[in-house]
């Protein structure tokens, strides 16, 4: 059985359902159908993003589906990302919104994961170099702030 | 122009990139960069010039000047206000950085305008900026794209004046500015920033890609240049657009790529996709699922950066949670929000688990830092249970026993006595239970094993971190408590005499008190013999002095 997914862009991909019900949208979205063959909009995503979640979906179909857990542990770690995943997502932060819209959460885990393996370690000017986002902070206020959390600075 | 030097960069007023850009380039190398720059807008004006597809229906005469006039001033190095119509008070040196003046005298001239007057705001005016690499593109894409109207060359570049005119404008002027056809541009460019995918249409499809692909040559230099001064109000709204149009790059209709050569300078591009900044067009929720994922400390480090992450910190969850679980309360006066308290109670709170722990004597219950090798060695503060399940999966080497002088008298190499342990690895009293002693030293104390000493010690204080941190505790009061131990050891342990050594010495002692005994015995029979020798030789001189004696009465 095969569902078509309909990109942004008007492209059709013809998925597997086993591989489509990797995302929850997609799934609630066929069990709210039911049986039909009309193809799924996807209007949020493009179809290179598309590409690059289906092949994720298909490289992970025999996982277990997660049971979702909702214990939301906040002791996460960002280090244990499979080595297929880790070249997969070096691709464009695009995946994560698509993952995020897509409700698709071992892709998304996976890609937060990756940028916090980005963020870890550097200090916030080199966070800001590298996303190049700009420090709207007044002196003052940035030098309350690292007042309020200096134990973060010296460890 | 008056308003040009509260133009600078303040955040109030918030420069687009594309402007910064051009500042960066030109305040590094003002001459050099200048000169390539007019020749940019040279190529740009010429192309503008010898289009011949679009109209407009309105014009602004006084926005036409001379092209070439314009050009050749700049290139006279008359980099200040070369425009003569451009009336204009001398430019405040404070506000306003030479290389901003120049990119848009070089702006102003290559669109044929004039600058725009009072305070025009950088946003517009780089607004300006964005469409003359638009019109770029529509020369490019010309032969594919007719336009609604029929243009004429004239036209077309009254049609690009017109727009530049209305972008650039500032709400006091615009209503003198804008025609009928600026209604139009206002439309495209709120389309522009909203980042409607279709706000090409009027323009011909094949326009928005080809902007897009032209953004991408520019792209270090623009994001540097952003980086460095653009403000977040208007990179917002940028940032939108930039999501959208990045999302067409991959469209599968090609973009003319001839247009590329030309924005390398950065002047005409756009604002544009910057692939490498992928966060601040994630939603909020997403930027706390990725910083979710790092370490406490680098959480609250993260905070620093800006102020949309400052607020994304702030609202996390972790904190709340950390105060549940380290028992902190809710915030009160002091503290207000969650993220306060937990980052004040920090140095006692766990990273891993969120425990508190607050040890007045106890050094090892505190959290002590841990390289986790799991993590890249990065350090977290551990607490107490933490360490040890983490020493559990990564056992620490033994140290080998460092002798003191005052324990030389030890005497098993490899042992060590309870005053010993307490001073070197911090265990005392019951904790020494589960070990068994391998003898006692000639002072009676017990003698325990080093090895399984410093086993047990790491695992009681969780690491040598811990035991360090036991160890070397300030607060307690080493002399007398050591004192105590050993008297309280000496007590508990009478003298066992189970060596060898022991046992020898004693059976000689026997012996010798066993050969001493007997010679005592043997002087003491000696010695009666001889007193009962003389009593009897004095009771024979009694006897013969009585017979005598009563010989002599």
């Amino acid at each position: 059985m095969t569902v078509i997914l309909v990109s942004s862009d008007n492209q059709d991909f013809k998925v597997d359902k086993e591989v489509a019900e990797r995302s929850i949208l997609i799934k609630n979205m066929l069990e709210d159908v039911g049986e039909s063959d009309s193809p799924i909009p996807l209007p949020n995503v493009t179809a290179a993003v598309l590409t690059k979640v289906i092949e994720y979906c298909e490289h992970h179909r025999n996982d277990p589906v997660q049971v979702p857990e909702e214990t939301d542990d906040p002791r996460k770690r960002s280090n244990d990302i499979e080595e297929w995943d880790m070249k997969f997502m070096q691709v464009d932060h695009e995946i994560i919104l698509a993952a995020n819209y897509l409700d698709i959460k071992p892709l998304l885990d996976v890609g937060c994961k990756t940028v916090a393996n980005i963020i870890k370690g550097k200090t916030p000017e080199e966070i800001r170099k590298a996303f190049n986002i700009v420090n709207d902070f007044t002196p003052e206020e940035e030098a309350q702030i690292k007042k309020e959390n200096e134990w973060a600075e010296d460890r | 122009m008056s308003a040009e030097p509260r133009v600078a960069l303040t955040p109030q007023e918030p420069l687009s990139p594309a402007a910064v850009s051009a500042t960066s380039t030109l305040g590094e190398d003002a001459t050099s960069s200048l000169a390539k720059l007019v020749q940019k807008a040279n190529l740009i004006v010429a192309e503008i010039l010898s289009s011949t597809t679009l109209t407009m229906a309105t014009t602004q005469e006084n926005t036409t000047p001379d092209v070439a006039d314009t050009v050749m001033t700049v290139t006279q190095g008359n980099i200040q206000n070369t425009d003569a119509r451009m009336t204009s008070p001398p430019l405040d040196p404070v506000g306003l950085r030479r290389s901003d003046r120049i990119a848009r005298n070089i702006q102003a001239k290559s669109t044929h305008m004039p600058l725009p007057e009072g305070t025009g705001t950088t946003k517009k005016r780089t607004r300006a900026f964005k469409e003359e690499g638009k019109v770029v593109d529509i020369g490019n894409a010309e032969s594919q794209v007719s336009g609604e109207d029929e243009p004429t060359p004239r036209k077309r570049r009254k049609w690009v004046t017109g727009k530049n005119v209305v972008s650039a404008d500032n709400g006091k002027d615009s209503d003198r500015m804008r025609g009928q056809d600026s209604a139009q541009m206002d439309g495209q460019d709120g389309a522009d920033l909203s980042g409607e995918p279709k706000m090409d249409g009027k323009n011909g499809g094949p326009d928005l890609s080809g902007r897009d692909i032209t953004n991408d040559g520019a792209d270090g230099s623009i994001t540097k240049a952003e980086s460095v001064s653009t403000p977040t109000p208007k990179r917002r709204g940028r940032l939108l657009r930039k999501s959208n149009t990045s999302t067409s790059t991959f469209a599968p209709s090609a973009p003319p790529t001839k247009v590329r050569p030309r924005t390398t300078t950065g002047i005409s591009a756009p604002p544009k996709i910057n692939p490498q900044e992928p966060l601040s067009s994630l939603p909020v929720e997403i930027l706390q699922h990725i910083i979710s994922w790092l370490p406490l400390q680098e959480i609250a480090r993260a905070s620093l950066v800006s102020k949309s992450w400052l607020g994304a910190v702030h609202n996390m969850s972790v904190w709340k949670i950390i105060c549940q679980e380290a028992g902190l309360g809710e915030p009160k006066k002091k503290y207000k929000t969650h993220m306060a308290l937990a980052c004040a109670d920090s140095y006692w709170i766990c990273t891993r688990c969120y425990s508190y722990s607050n040890a007045k004597t106890h050094h090892a219950n505190l959290p002590l830092p841990v390289a986790d090798v799991d993590e890249n060695n990065h350090v977290h503060m551990l607490c107490l249970e933490c360490r040890r399940e983490y020493y559990r999966k990564h056992p620490q080497s033994l140290k080998k026993g460092v002798y003191r002088q005052e324990f030389a008298w030890v005497p098993r190499a490899g042992s060590i006595a309870p005053n010993g342990i307490y001073i070197n690895y911090g265990l005392k009293g019951n904790q020494l239970n589960g070990l068994e002693t391998v003898g006692s030293s000639s002072q009676g104390l017990p003698l325990y094993d080093r090895s399984q000493v410093q086993k047990c010690a790491l695992h009681v204080h969780g690491g040598w971190v811990g035991v360090d941190a036991e160890a070397t505790n300030p607060r307690r009061k080493r002399a007398s408590a050591c004192a105590a131990r050993a008297k309280a050891a000496k007590i508990c342990t009478k003298r066992p005499s189970t060596t060898p050594k022991m046992l020898e010495r004693s059976r000689i002692a026997a012996e010798k008190r066993a050969i001493r005994e007997e010679e005592q015995e043997r002087r003491r029979e000696e010695r009666e013999a001889e007193l009962w020798e003389r009593r009897r030789e004095r009771a024979q001189w009694r006897r013969l002095l009585r017979w005598g004696h009563g010989h002599y009465y």
